[in-house]
């Protein structure tokens, strides 16, 4: 076996491919011939740093919770109409509940299904990149293209001097209301806030949920609802709904 | 949920299970992690439709499978021009004037430097040394996977190699500048 030989040999041979007998062939040649002794070396060198574990990236949380939201929400459209009866026996089971109690549980109910449907929102608009029907950074382009599509005015601001910019905006869906959604970015982080005129007066103070690795902030101000949802951190989160709330 | 429970542990087992070996797959191939994360979810959507076609051996390539692809579509649609790398197996024969490996340098090769290196390697290249350094695959998996042949397999790993050692030479090497 020639030394150029060997060099077409190496990789099968050090990766446990090459047979038997070429594999002897190789050994022999190296015993011999220190070149091609150094070049063995050098890519089993090579192929054991790579094959350490602190070569590999791990997956973030916030992508596993990504990617279960996502298989749920699929499983459960999938057996949805199986569950049609479902709406009517909750409703059923409130009104076994005395009046005090059912109105104080029928809102914290709403309010649960309405954070899972912000999620849900959140999830499907990051998947099959469908994160924004007008996208631009230049509020003055989104805020009218909600012009005609919503019987509101969203507010429509650019945060980017203080780190969140504007990226988008999309027509959304949720608690039976059309609603605006608009995007934000933080660093590598999409969020979505909606905004949609609030049923009722009066205002609510900001109040934080977790929900499948998500963060949310809701508040009532202005006669509007408004939700942010993000995977990013808390603390960012909660700097961007205040951003939102000072006008 | 009642009736979701079987594909439910499936999914579970299929792409979560494996979520670490796909994420980095598809980080070593997009090169940052937005897009990374991008491809692996719509892997895992693609996975979920197509659970009932696994025919339950390995999903670990089963999955990885779907993400490769996933990544090759993500890529294409973004170079709409792309053709698939030609191969031009004279062109890159091992240079005999090469310098001998510089040993201290592989035996301690960090992340970065490798990553650094890895940065100049095709996509093919790269699928194919992450998918036998980081996932153990053997010629023959990784051919499946790849959907082409063991010789195409087997010279994209020597150049990758070569390419690879040549690049941290230059980068990390004696005498470069650190």
């Amino acid at each position: 076996m020639t030394c150029n030989e060997l060099k077409t040999y190496m990789d099968g041979y050090v990766d446990g491919e090459l047979d038997l007998v070429r594999s002897m062939e190789v050994e022999r040649h190296a015993e011999a011939c220190d070149r091609c002794t150094a070049e063995i070396r050098g890519l089993k060198a090579l192929r054991t740093s790579m094959q350490s574990p602190s070569m590999r990236f791990h997956a973030p949380e916030h992508l596993l919770a990504r990617v279960r939201a996502g298989e749920r929400e699929k499983a459960t459209a999938r057996v949805s109409w199986q569950f049609r009866w479902a709406p009517l026996a909750y409703a059923v089971l409130l009104l076994l509940v005395f009046s005090g109690s059912l109105l104080l549980w029928r809102s914290a109910a709403q309010r649960e299904t309405l954070a899972d449907q912000v999620v849900s929102n959140h999830v499907r608009s990051l998947m099959a990149a469908h994160l924004y029907d007008v996208e631009s950074t230049d509020q003055h382009t989104v805020k009218p293209w909600f012009h005609g599509k919503l019987d509101f005015a969203p507010p429509v601001q650019d945060f980017a001097a203080e780190g969140y910019p504007l990226v988008g905006g999309r027509l959304d869906v949720l608690d039976g209301h059309p609603v605006a959604a608009i995007i934000y970015q933080r660093r590598q982080h999409p969020i979505n806030y909606f905004v949609w005129p609030a049923s009722g007066s009066g205002n609510s103070r900001p109040r934080n949920l977790t929900e499948n690795g998500y963060n949310l902030i809701h508040w009532k101000s202005d006669g509007m609802e408004h939700w942010v949802i993000s995977d990013l951190n808390d603390n960012e989160l909660r700097v961007l709904a205040q951003l939102l709330q000072a006008k | 949920m009642f009736g979701v429970g079987r594909s439910n542990e499936r999914f579970e087992a299929t792409v979560v299970q494996h979520m670490d070996a796909a994420y980095n797959l598809a980080l070593w191939l997009a090169r940052n992690e937005w897009d990374a994360e991008d491809v692996v979810q719509d892997a895992a959507l693609r996975a979920f439709r197509f659970l009932d076609r696994f025919d339950g051996r390995d999903a670990r390539a089963w999955f990885l499978t779907i993400v490769r692809n996933s990544f090759y579509s993500w890529l294409r649609k973004r170079n709409p021009g792309l053709r698939e790398e030609s191969l031009d197996l004279e062109v890159h024969d091992v240079a005999s004037d090469a310098p001998a490996p510089d040993l201290e340098m592989l035996r301690n090769l960090t992340r970065q430097q490798l990553w650094d290196a890895m940065g100049e390697l095709s996509v093919e290249i790269r699928e194919a040394l992450v998918l036998r350094e980081f996932e153990g695959l053997s010629y023959r998996e990784i051919a499946d996977l790849a959907s082409v042949p063991i010789g195409t397999v087997m010279s994209r790993l020597s150049r990758g190699r070569r390419q690879l050692q040549q690049s941290l030479g230059k980068l990390h090497g004696k005498g470069a500048s650190r």
